[in-house]
């Protein structure tokens, strides 16, 4: 059994840290803007790094791992031992992760999932890159040799995302508005609500349109600097993103300081998404993504495999995950005008619910410590307002589902449009559930779980919903011809088809 | 391929089972309210005609019994040859079907509740996590429909 590296104990100790800094840091700014410094909210983040510190060094002395009766098998704990073991034919992914201080150290991070998993069933942190290297071999001479990183191997790149597109998709990628929201949501209406009084302070020196002014100037700073530092953060994640193609594998790696790789096996492959944000669309390109039984990591469920991929060949790269996949056979059928009705009834009675809770704050709390704010709060709420019910209208209008022979999928969403195709060979169970009133309109919901993932449809007839369980429950007799381990093995049609960049 | 499976439902006695359950949980829920509402009256935090909201769990407890009836009555499951069909639900109609060659296992579980009345519950699970549960069911039957659900897909 082998050991883990030393550094782990600085590896494992430092984002412990940096998560106890996070959690406290909204205390920290009403802290500061309230002008109270006596909170020793420091204290806390010290305990809490203390507690890390003892957690990472009880994870070095205590963690023990190794291939033994085909299985991999780490032991760690010291007063809640673990032993876990796991057969080798079952690992579906492994990913090895080495951010910017584990390059420094020369050491990686090795997280191993299953099909069982929600997320890494085992995660090695931190081992040697010989250690890794060796963990390698030896689950190469065993079950899985497609699925473990062979990292100096030279292999055929059917796909690079050049500077431009990266740039394109730093650019359009994010959105001023969900920064904003962000911005809400972890500074709190609180901290917002003090600033705005700060601000209101001043309201007697200044003339009021020149408050206005420099309030709508403020907010474009903010979704300004949101959008640079979204952009800046997608450059950073996906910069240098590669795909490489073996024989049933698609290899993916990208990031500029932390160096993130992973690999899709093809026969696994049991969802394919296409997204695109509005900007994106105007330009004409999306994101294809792949989701298999496993999961990847801190990536979830689903990987890029082309990014600001332009339209006409998204049919192709699809087809090279799932070769049955015809997306002119398509017939896309809208949401019932039942369905709006329905989500906008759902959406107001959970506003009016926000709305009450929202006036209770502001009667109880801001209305006697900040009397001349208490605008902010319902101003705040009915942008939000505004906004969800924008999303709903302009979402319904791009909401459609299709159904085919060997597919379902389902399109949805108008701000982000994510399209989702999930093989009907893939799906285990299918669900529907409706009240009695959709029942009398004839209408139902769908899910169609296959093993880690799930496609819903939000309204269907109930006879549609009918066809696609006898689809289901019969797809031995549809079972799609060619699903073969070695579809990437016509590399030039696949380096064709993929826009492939110096 | 017709279906031909007969139509089942979890046996009757199972209605002692989910009304005792009923019981248990709303006489916790009533007794912590209770215990609230006394230790904030005592302490003068909210006035004493708090008491008039004890009513909650007591009309939750009698409407669910109320609705256990129709909820029995909805209940089925149907083995055919090629799926589990699982339906059940009053007011919001649930049915689910699981493919049965992607069964990966099926437990028997059985709480004190269910050995009291001599039934026991079969849990389904596929790869990716439990799809279903079928509450009430006779040892026996269980025994058989695990035998049946582990066989896999009877018809290629």
């Amino acid at each position: 059994m082998n050991r883990l590296h030393p550094s782990t104990m600085v590896v494992a100790f430092l984002p412990k840290l940096y998560e106890a800094f996070r959690s406290v840091l909204p205390f920290l700014a009403i802290s500061f803007v309230s002008g109270r410094g006596e909170d020793r909210t420091e204290l806390f983040i010290a305990l809490i790094g203390i507690l890390g510190g003892f957690g990472a060094i009880a994870t070095y002395i205590t963690t023990r791992y190794g291939i033994e009766d085909g299985h991999l098998v780490c032991t760690s704990g010291w007063l809640f031992k673990r032993d876990r073991r796991i057969p080798l034919n079952q690992i579906h992914n492994v990913n090895i992760k080495q951010g910017l201080l584990e390059r420094f150290l020369k050491v990686v991070t090795v997280e191993v999932e299953t099909a069982a998993s929600a997320g890494a069933e085992l995660k090695l942190q931190v081992i040697t890159e010989e250690a890794a290297e060796n963990l390698r071999s030896a689950l190469s001479q065993t079950v899985a040799p497609a699925m473990v990183e062979k990292a100096d191997e030279p292999s055929n790149v059917v796909y690079q995302v050049n500077r431009q597109d990266l740039l394109l998709g730093a650019m359009t990628e994010n959105q001023g508005g969900q920064i904003l929201f962000a911005i809400i949501g972890t500074a709190g209406a609180a901290v917002l609500a003090q600033v705005v009084h700060h601000f209101a302070q001043i309201k007697a020196l200044v003339p009021v349109w020149f408050l206005w002014i420099g309030t709508a100037v403020v907010i474009a700073i903010i979704l300004a600097l949101g959008w640079i530092y979204g952009g800046v953060q997608y450059a950073i994640r996906f910069g240098g993103f590669t795909v490489r193609s073996e024989p049933g594998l698609l290899r993916i790696s990208h990031g500029l300081f932390t160096k993130l790789q992973y690999a899709v096996r093809l026969p696994r492959v049991e969802i394919a998404s296409v997204s695109s944000t509005v900007w994106q669309r105007i330009v004409k390109r999306g994101t294809v993504r792949v989701g298999t039984a496993g999961t990847f990591g801190e990536q979830g469920t689903t990987v890029p495999i082309a990014l600001m991929l332009p339209n006409e060949a998204t049919g192709a790269t699809l087809r090279q995950v799932l070769p049955t996949l015809d997306l002119a056979s398509f017939r896309w059928i809208p949401f019932p005008r039942y369905y709006l009705t329905v989500s906008l009834i759902r959406t107001t009675m959970s506003l009016a619910l926000m709305a009450g809770l929202g006036w209770i704050a502001t009667h109880s709390f801001i209305t006697r410590v900040m009397p001349d704010v208490t605008w902010v709060a319902p101003t705040i709420l009915a942008i939000l307002f505004g906004f969800i019910y924008l999303d709903h209208l302009v979402a319904y209008r791009k909401a459609a589902y299709a159904v085919s022979d060997t597919f379902l999928a389902v399109r949805r969403g108008f701000f982000l449009q994510t399209t989702t195709y999930i093989p009907i060979q893939s799906i285990d169970t299918v669900g529907t559930k409706e009240p009695r009133w959709w029942r009398k309109r004839g209408y139902t919901q769908l899910n169609a779980n296959a093993m880690a993932h799930s496609v819903m449809i939000d309204m269907l007839p109930i006879e549609t919903a009918e066809d696609i369980r006898q689809r289901v429950t019969r797809r031995s007799e549809c079972k799609p011809e060619g699903y073969s381990l070695n579809l990437l093995q016509a590399e030039t049609s696949l380096n064709d088809d993929l826009p492939k960049n110096p | 391929m017709e279906i031909q499976a007969t139509v089942e439902k979890p046996d009757v006695k199972v209605l002692n089972i989910w009304r005792w359950s009923n019981m248990i949980g709303y006489a916790i829920f009533a007794f912590v309210s209770v215990i609230a509402i006394v230790a904030l009256v005592t302490l003068g935090r909210i006035p004493a005609w708090y008491f008039v909201f004890l009513v909650v769990p007591f009309s939750l407890w009698a409407l669910s019994e109320v609705t256990l009836k129709r909820q029995w009555e909805n209940w089925t499951f149907q083995v055919t040859p090629e799926a589990l069909d699982m339906t059940h639900g009053w007011i919001w109609k649930n049915r689910r079907i699981v493919a049965r060659d992607r069964i990966q296992h099926v437990d028997i579980n059985s709480g004190p509740l269910d050995r009291r009345f001599g039934l026991v519950q079969v849990v389904v699970y596929t790869a990716g996590a439990t799809v279903g549960m079928i509450p009430g069911l006779r040892p026996e039957r269980a025994a058989l429909l695990r035998d049946q659900l582990m066989a896999g897909r009877a018809v290629e």
